[in-house]
């Protein structure tokens, strides 16, 4: 068994989970995406079980970076602007890539189970990978008495027990190209009319101080939340 | 263990992936480009209900759709203010200082959630997380002015004229005309109808030429494409137009843009400025020249310093650190008449070093004399305005004369390099080197207080060759530590001068070139010339009177002039005359000029009346004279009695 590790995030100002509640009858989502000060801990999993077990049980005030801290296994995280000592702050000189990372699926209409199928088209190398797949934080989140939406989802698929981490952030550009090369990449525009390009994958998540938020979110009056699905692949590549 | 490096992308793959992304922006252009149009139209609507001017509105909007810069009229949706003015966050960042808003260009985005973007006082930026990471920058205004947009505007209306009148069908939308593009290229180019060029200031900081034919082609490479001429060229072709139709109507739409520039932006002289606290380079269209505006760039640090060595220099060059300070705060000073130093050093002591130093980091300018005089003159130099672009320093090696122009060289000079506009330049501080005094600029009499009040002065000796650490180390590992050092220095002064802001630099520059003269300044080496006059007037007329009753002066022709009148009033006639013999008969040659120049001051300081020479009777006789004033040459001695001679 290969052993995994990341970065335990605690924010000591902030809740850093999602946020749902009804406004004027919609459902409305925010998340705190900056974490200014707190603390960091190293953890390490062996395997996508523990691991699974481990995100369940983060609190509100907690969030995981796929990275580990060059400065210590633990400590305090300060703002750029604090003259903190012995902090660090959230930075990529702090942070170097670990041994797992994750592909950030938003909005898809893949149901759980087609998704290691669909990245295997695009990389089959991650079918002989240790993989666990969880639908996003705010999955399946509905009003009390109403049946979810359930059309599109986020995904979070972590991978885990890589070889090289410092190839991480190359392999997550080269694979965003191929998702195009297999018919998954496409163009959006927003709203003021710029032309976005986008994939299957969120290509921005493969830097090592990156917040990954996946504790519960907080659900306002009104609304409750289905059971968080996960699918977790056993690789059998190890040597 | 999961193997990332199995996966990769060929060449070939990447060039299909770059042409796959290609074609599916070129399918979505047309929605695009009409959904910025709508958003274009219903933001200016909002801030023309606000209040805003519609051109501002629509420049505003459409230049921060392209540069990411939001100005001061947009709104933004903060979590905790509300809806709020750029300006009024600009005018008070810190109330805003780490606040959570909406995404600026989508605030409606996921259900209006104001927690997506957060505002950084200290960079004036907001960091947004829709569509993945994006910062946008504050500002009060787009670095263009009005006039400008409003000639981007008609050109851009003018080419969709030509257009549709060739092409009635054509979706002009399509066609990308691009005021940007254009609005960059008005604002940054002029028009030399001498040379037949076009000169455009590219965002590296460079001025580049463009002759007439290239000129559209090169400016749009540069400023970004003005429309989409191959849209245009596939379109008429399904319109059955001729190829020489085609052609004709795209050079009339590049004409469009052509002649604006060479009607509006026709200019036969520049201005040169480096502006310290700018982000962007920018042409300044003035009445009657262009101003070229760069931005400064950092000196460049090669290599490591090497502590003994730094040590070593500071114990040779003790005042090394005064003199990089000077250089920079004669830079941000606005008044820059006082900042002249003159190095006078024993050979050897390291002052082609020390230029080596300014060179080699391109901050000086070396000129002599002769070249300043010619450009005084208007004369054609072989300098031109890049020279002095990186230039903290304007250096006059050998010093040995002083003359006139030395004075007028304060902010500016005007080069005339060949075959090159005229070209107004900024001078900050002059340095002088010699290793001998000059005679022309310090005198027996002293310094014309011209000179004492403008330059300071480094009296430096010893051998910089033979100092131990310079042997040991060797000539270029010590110049590489100083060169490093000073680079260094040069960049952490500007850093803190460009904190301080424009105003607050200037300020500070000046109160400390108040500071260095008054510890360096020449008047406290060497005696003014006007507290010399009393002297040189005594001296003069004891000469006179010497010459007056001895009969033994040597010089005939002052004997001639000195008269004893009746009554031993002492008078000079023909006092001109008498005051060039004398002056010749007794300084050198680069004095003689400085002591003419105060001949006036001498003539007052030495006549009974102060008024120097006025017509008044000598021996009967109305002559231009002067009459000496007794107390010059009588005294009463102890005993009461007048005695009549030379004191000194």
């Amino acid at each position: 068994m290969i052993s995994s590790s990341f970065t335990l995030l605690t924010s000591t100002t902030t809740d850093l989970n999602k946020k749902l509640s009804i406004v004027e009858g919609e459902i409305v989502k925010s998340s705190v995406a900056y974490m200014s000060k707190g603390t960091y801990e190293t953890i390490t999993v062996n395997g996508p079980e523990e691991l699974n077990v481990f995100l369940d049980n983060l609190k509100s005030n907690q969030a995981v970076s796929i990275g580990v801290c060059n400065k210590g296994a633990s400590g305090k995280i300060k703002s750029k602007k604090s003259k903190q000592k012995g902090a660090v702050c959230r930075t990529k000189d702090n942070f170097d890539p670990s041994n797992c990372f994750i592909f950030d699926l938003d909005d898809s209409d893949l149901g759980i189970d087609q998704v290691i199928p669909t990245l295997c088209e695009i990389d089959p190398n991650l079918k002989n990978a240790d993989i666990l797949v969880r639908v996003s934080s705010s999955y399946g989140v509905h009003k009390t008495g109403e049946q979810p939406n359930l059309d599109s989802c986020g995904y979070h698929v972590w991978v885990l027990g890589v070889k090289e981490p410092k190839d991480i952030a190359r392999y997550g550009k080269d694979f965003a190209k191929r998702c195009w090369l297999k018919g998954f990449g496409k163009i959006i525009i927003s709203a003021s009319g710029a032309m976005l390009e986008r994939q299957l994958i969120d290509a921005a998540v493969f830097s090592p101080e990156r917040l990954v938020f996946e504790a519960k979110p907080t659900l306002g009056d009104g609304l409750e939340q289905l059971e968080r699905l996960y699918i977790i692949q056993r690789g059998n590549c190890y040597v | 263990m999961f193997d990332t490096t199995q996966l990769s992308l060929s060449a070939d793959e990447e060039a299909k992936y770059l042409s796959l992304v290609r074609d599916a922006k070129l399918t979505m252009k047309p929605e695009s480009e009409n959904v910025k149009r709508d958003f274009i139209n219903k933001e200016v609507v909002k801030l023309v209900e606000s209040g805003v001017d519609k051109v501002v509105a629509r420049q505003q909007i459409t230049m921060s759709l392209e540069s990411s810069e939001l100005y001061s009229h947009q709104q933004l949706q903060f979590q905790e203010h509300g809806i709020v003015t750029v300006a009024e966050v600009l005018a008070d960042p810190a109330k805003f200082d780490n606040c959570t808003l909406a995404d600026p260009f989508e605030p409606d985005y996921r259900k209006d959630d104001k927690s997506l973007a957060k505002f950084f006082a200290d960079k004036l930026i907001i960091h947004s997380f829709v569509h993945g990471r994006k910062n946008y920058y504050l500002k009060g205004a787009p670095d263009v002015t009005a006039e400008t947009w409003q000639s981007a505007t008609q050109v851009s209306d003018s080419i969709e004229f030509m257009l549709l009148k060739a092409l009635p069908s054509i979706n002009v939308a399509e066609v990308s005309i691009s005021v940007v593009a254009i609005n960059k290229i008005v604002s940054l180019t002029l028009w030399d109808a001498n040379k037949g060029k076009f000169y455009s200031l590219s965002k590296e900081n460079v001025l580049n030429a463009y002759d007439k034919p290239s000129g559209f082609k090169l400016l749009s490479k540069v400023n970004g494409r003005v429309f989409d001429a191959e849209f245009v060229r596939e379109f008429a072709q399904k319109e059955d137009m001729t190829k020489a139709d085609i052609n004709t109507l795209i050079k009339g739409c590049e004409s469009q843009l052509l002649d604006c520039l060479v009607i509006h932006n026709q200019r036969s002289s520049i201005e040169m400025r480096v502006d310290m606290f700018a982000r962007v380079p920018r042409i300044e269209m003035q009445a009657d020249n262009a101003r070229i505006v760069y931005i400064h760039k950092p000196y460049l640090v090669k290599g490591d310093m090497n502590e003994e060595i730094l040590d070593d220099y500071k114990q040779h060059f003790p005042l090394v650190d005064d003199f990089i300070s000077f250089i920079i705060a004669s830079r941000f000073a606005r008044d820059r008449k006082r900042s002249f130093l003159w190095f006078l050093c024993e050979s050897d002591w390291g002052k082609g070093f020390l230029m080596g130093v300014l060179s080699e980091l391109n901050a000086s300018i070396e000129l002599s004399i002769k070249e300043v005089e010619k450009m005084f003159e208007g004369g054609p130099v072989g300098r031109s305005m890049a020279d002095f672009k990186n230039s903290l320093a304007l250096v006059i090696d050998e010093f040995k004369t002083v003359k006139s122009e030395v004075k007028q060289l304060q902010s500016t000079i005007t080069i005339s390099p060949k075959n090159q506009f005229s070209v107004s330049v900024e001078i900050f501080v002059k340095l002088f080197f010699s290793a001998e005094s000059v005679d022309s600029l310090v005198g027996d009499a002293g310094v014309e207080d011209q000179f004492v009040n403008r330059f300071s002065i480094f009296q430096l000796s010893g051998d910089l060759t033979k100092r131990g650490v310079y042997v040991r180390h060797g000539s270029a590992c010590y110049f590489d530590t100083v060169l490093a050092y000073v680079a260094t220095e040069f960049n952490s002064l500007i850093s803190q001068y460009q904190a301080l802001g424009q105003a607050g630099a200037e300020k500070k520059a000046e109160e400390y070139i108040n500071e260095f003269v008054s510890r360096h300044g020449m008047g406290n080496t060497f005696k003014r010339l006007s507290e010399s006059i009393d002297d040189i007037a005594l001296t003069f007329a004891s000469d006179i009177y010497e010459a007056a009753t001895s009969g033994l002066y040597d010089n005939n022709d002052l004997a001639d002039m000195a008269v004893l009148a009746p009554g031993d009033s002492l008078y000079l006639i023909k006092p001109a005359k008498a005051y060039e013999v004398w002056v010749k008969a007794n300084y050198g040659q680069s004095e003689r000029v400085m002591l003419q120049k105060k001949r006036k001051d001498i003539f007052e300081c030495l006549s009974a009346s102060g008024e120097g020479v006025k017509r008044q009777r000598v021996d009967g006789t109305p002559r231009d004279s002067i009459r000496v004033k007794d107390e010059i040459y009588v005294r009463i001695d102890s005993e009461g009695s007048v005695v009549r001679g030379v004191f000194g």
